[in-house]
């Protein structure tokens, strides 16, 4: 059956998708840092709508990944997380943005 | 399901969402409308100057209302680069306008019957002017409702040209409808982004 061995090539693509960014708040955070230089942590919640809990355990998993930097700052006495996407992360964003767009594209309608 | 995700877009609404607040608003509504009561009561000159000289508050008024609700960010350099040229446009225009002022000032002042229609447009030139640099400042930093504003002013100073109205009215006027949707936006800002800890637990 061609189509099926061929729609199994289209697919392979996604056998090799980067977990760690696939889950989707991961992928609402990286997105989020992608196009900023940086930001702390009450921006990406405003921005992503995950709770306080969530999203720390999401960065736990990101900054573990090497993918973001997490520096903590005091701002007239106030404490202050700053987050970055490193450029190991924006490859690996970058790498995974190319990966899905083919494989979906790749997809018959 | 999305083929791509569209990060200009996100940039775009992280954006955006600093300028939800309706600080602007109230500055600008603000300023217009205390300047109609200033001509009212004859010192509006005064009060121009004073309004002039609180437009540095804006950045404070956001640093304590805006950033503790929202978040700090840092754009990309694109995005710094773009607010870098949007400034020096805006700045460009406002010469422009100004040595326009100065020039319908010279007019004004002049016996001189050559300028008879000119003078004749009574306050449409300096609402022109508004609707020009609110214009601007909606399509320069994307600020939709900036336009919403600009079609209020040309209402305004149109209508009012032509029924006779007194020229405070045309501040007073678009100067407290800009307060007040100010004040309604600052309200929501407020409501929907409570102040919340910065912490991070991880």
């Amino acid at each position: 059956m061609p189509d099926e061995k061929n729609s199994g090539e289209n697919l392979r693509p996604l056998a090799s998708i980067d977990r760690t960014i696939h889950e989707p708040a991961r992928l609402m955070i990286l997105a989020c840092l992608y196009v900023v230089e940086s930001a702390d942590f009450l921006f990406l919640m405003r921005r992503t709508g995950l709770t306080r809990g969530n999203l720390s355990s999401h960065l736990s998993k990101l900054e573990a990944a090497g993918y973001i930097e997490i520096r903590k700052e005091f701002v007239d006495k106030i404490p202050r997380t700053l987050l970055r996407l490193n450029r190991k992360g924006r490859k690996a964003f970058d790498e995974y943005r190319r990966k899905m767009r083919h494989a979906l594209d790749e997809l018959p309608e | 399901m999305e083929k791509s995700i569209d990060l200009k877009e996100i940039e775009r609404k992280a954006y955006l969402a600093y300028h939800q607040d309706g600080v602007w608003d109230l500055f600008i509504g603000g300023g217009f409308f205390i300047a109609g009561i200033g001509m009212f009561f004859d010192f509006a000159y005064i009060l121009a100057a004073v309004g002039v000289a609180l437009v540095p508050l804006v950045s404070l008024v956001k640093k304590a209302v805006t950033v503790p609700r929202l978040g700090y960010v840092k754009f990309g350099p694109e995005r710094q680069a773009k607010e870098k040229r949007n400034r020096y446009a805006y700045m460009v225009l406002l010469w422009i306008v100004m040595f326009a002022g100065m020039f319908l000032f010279a007019v004004y002042s002049f016996e001189s019957s050559y300028f008879d229609w000119l003078r004749g447009l009574g306050a449409i030139p300096f609402g022109f002017v508004v609707v020009l640099l609110t214009t601007a400042g909606a399509f320069l930093y994307g600020i939709k409702r900036l336009y919403a504003y600009a079609v209020l002013f040309a209402v305004v100073f149109l209508a009012g040209h032509f029924s006779d109205l007194r020229l405070y009215y045309f501040f007073i006027i678009p100067g407290a409808i800009i307060l007040i949707s100010g004040l309604i936006l600052l309200m929501r800002f407020i409501r929907m982004y409570p102040k919340g800890e910065n912490q991070y637990a991880g």
